[in-house]
């Protein structure tokens, strides 16, 4: 059985649900919707897909999240957002076809990461008793999903990655302040990874990861930067800077090997990101 | 640019149907429900769409069968282009619809898309460049109608019945391989209920359907070989179906639409690759369904030929 978590934000859940009644795998897949108010279309769709709703009226995303996890059972879990779909009728089966004894089976979003991001929290499916076994949780502060990714990456999970887009996003983050909080929330699990004492060269890579997505926006987009990101991302650089030599050469290629142009990242806009941090 | 009609009888899925319609980024196409006169009330599932897809609802006034309530749609509506689905499969994915508009921008007169078939355990087999199906296929209204192409009102095979029409017509026919459509596996549905009992009972539907589609044909003044080319294919394909079925069942009406069907094919025009061909295709078929019995019988394909045309 496969829980699909969606954490509602206010975007269109009908879409979501909808898309998730296409899956050829409708069968084998308990939805759990977590919402700030409750819905009355979800009695129309619990006619054909097993749901619970469960509402929490002042709860930050993280605490819905965690919510939604805990309140199911089944073997997978796959994280959504309301408003957002599965890319298309096949996108549960095309993870779940390939998960063998991965702890995490990672799909691509189509409209946002044509590569193979390991950022984000939506559109993978994770073991559940991976996640169990490692403690990993979400933060509870208000934040997005990036952390808990990170740190369940941290932890020493083995991923896979699957060649069909399985996610279609609707709404995607693209104010900097956001980007200020992916940078807080890996500051935070970075406590976490070393007081649990994981394995270094782990912590590295994701380390590694982290600096490229950065790399990678920089290069597609030409976007002044605030301060405070600037010194959030001066900490970062400064972290990876000691765990740097951790870093084994195949981590470091099968890093770079998510990301488009990597030898063209790697080598000038890594660069770049170190001097933004040294001015 | 299309209309979208869903015949249905009973169905239990149609909310599902027309969720698939509902998840589209484009959502801006004419809806034909038919309901081939259903006990069932839909008024919950209407009031829950109206708002948001363009329905347009008819119910029949006596059960009729999919052929005339797919006719229906077509006569009560008037977009240049006309999609079927059946009220139990969905779009594979939320860009099917916008994918379609693109592509009838190519104004060919008969689209044939890909279209996935649901097996048990949430996989997948893929049908490509199918001609039998109605399933993934988009038709020109304006084809239609210069060839009077329509249903016939028969329950069962119909839709190969419409196909060959259209074929048989050389439309300008465009495949393209991608998938925009599922035929879902529900296990209540017509052609899935007992399907053993299915196959053997829609078989003469089958061939009568063939026959009549080539009647039509030759009065249209169709290509001979092309009607010839059908012909041969579907009297090996009853060839290997009958000779399962000798002394156990009553085929008396197969072999009377497959005379008509003999009658209307000119061997003359036939290669003999294509002969050789349209027998190893099927052999291949049944080896592939494991249906060995029907290669051990002592009826002959020969004795089989010679029997139609006494």
């Amino acid at each position: 059985m496969i829980d699909i978590v969606v954490v509602d934000r206010e975007g269109n859940l009908e879409k979501t649900l909808f898309s998730i009644l296409q899956q050829t795998m409708r069968e084998d897949i308990s939805v759990i919707v977590v919402s700030n108010k409750a819905h009355k279309i979800i009695p129309h769709f619990q006619k054909k897909l097993s749901i619970q709703e469960i509402v929490m009226k002042k709860a930050t995303l993280g605490e819905m999240r965690q919510k939604g996890f805990d309140s199911g059972s089944g073997e997978y879990v796959l994280f959504i957002h309301s408003g957002d779909v599965l890319y298309d009728a096949f996108s549960i089966f095309n993870l779940y076809r390939i998960r063998e004894d991965y702890d995490a089976v990672i799909g691509s979003i189509f409209n946002y990461s044509d590569g193979r991001f390991s950022s984000y929290l939506v559109g993978n499916l994770y073991r559940r008793s991976s996640i169990k076994k490692h403690s990993i949780t979400f933060l509870p502060s208000e934040s997005l999903e990036n952390g808990f990714h990170r740190l369940l990456w941290m932890s020493g999970t083995s991923f896979v990655f699957s060649d069909d887009y399985i996610y279609y996003a609707t709404s995607f983050f693209s104010e900097e302040k956001e980007y200020e909080l992916v940078l807080k929330d890996l500051l935070i699990v970075l406590k976490l990874a070393k007081k649990r004492k994981y394995d270094k060269a782990q912590i590295a890579m994701v380390l590694y990861d982290l600096l490229l997505y950065f790399a990678y926006w920089y290069s597609n987009n030409e976007i002044e930067t605030s301060l405070i990101f600037k010194e959030l991302l001066g900490q970062v650089i400064q972290e990876y800077q000691y765990y740097q030599d951790f870093l084994s050469e195949e981590g470091r290629t099968w890093v770079s090997s998510m990301y488009q142009n990597n030898e063209m990242i790697d080598s000038i806009y890594l660069k770049q990101l170190f001097h933004c941090k040294e001015k | 640019m299309f209309d979208l009609i869903i015949p249905f009888y009973n169905s239990k899925t149609l909310f599902d149907t027309l969720a698939s319609i509902a998840y589209q980024t484009d959502t801006d196409i004419p809806i034909y429900l038919i309901d081939d006169c259903s006990d069932i009330d839909y008024s919950d599932v209407l009031d829950f769409y109206q708002k948001t897809l363009d329905i347009h609802y008819y119910k029949l006034e006596k059960n009729s069968g999919p052929a005339v309530a797919r006719q229906f749609g077509i006569d009560h509506s008037s977009s240049p282009y006309v999609m079927f689905m059946d009220s139990d499969d969905v779009f594979s994915c939320p860009d099917a619809v916008i994918k379609v508009k693109d592509y009838l921008l190519d104004e060919h007169d008969m689209y044939v898309f890909n279209f996935a078939e649901e097996i048990p355990g949430g996989g997948v087999e893929f049908h490509e460049n199918d001609r039998i199906w109605l399933h993934g296929k988009v038709y020109k209204r304006e084809f239609l109608e210069k060839h009077s192409i329509r249903f016939n009102d028969t329950y069962k095979n119909e839709d190969n019945f419409f196909n060959q029409l259209c074929v048989l017509h050389e439309p300008d026919l465009c495949y393209y391989p991608e998938c925009l459509y599922i035929y879902r596996s529900n296990p209540e549905s017509v052609t899935r209920r007992d399907n053993y009992a299915y196959v053997f009972d829609g078989f003469p539907f089958y061939v009568y359907n063939i026959s009549e589609a080539m009647r039509i044909c030759k009065e249209d003044h169709c290509d001979e070989n092309l009607i010839s080319y059908l012909g041969y294919q579907v009297l090996v394909t009853i060839y290997f179906f009958i000779i399962g079925y000798i002394g156990q069942r009553d085929i008396s009406e197969i072999l009377k639409y497959a005379k008509s069907i003999y009658q209307m094919t000119d061997f003359s025009l036939l290669s003999d690759e294509y002969k050789d061909n349209s027998i190893r295709n099927e052999i291949q078929y049944v080896l592939d369904h494991g249906d060995f019995h029907t290669l051990l019988g002592n009826y002959s394909f020969d004795d089989y030929l010679k029997e139609l045309g006494e």
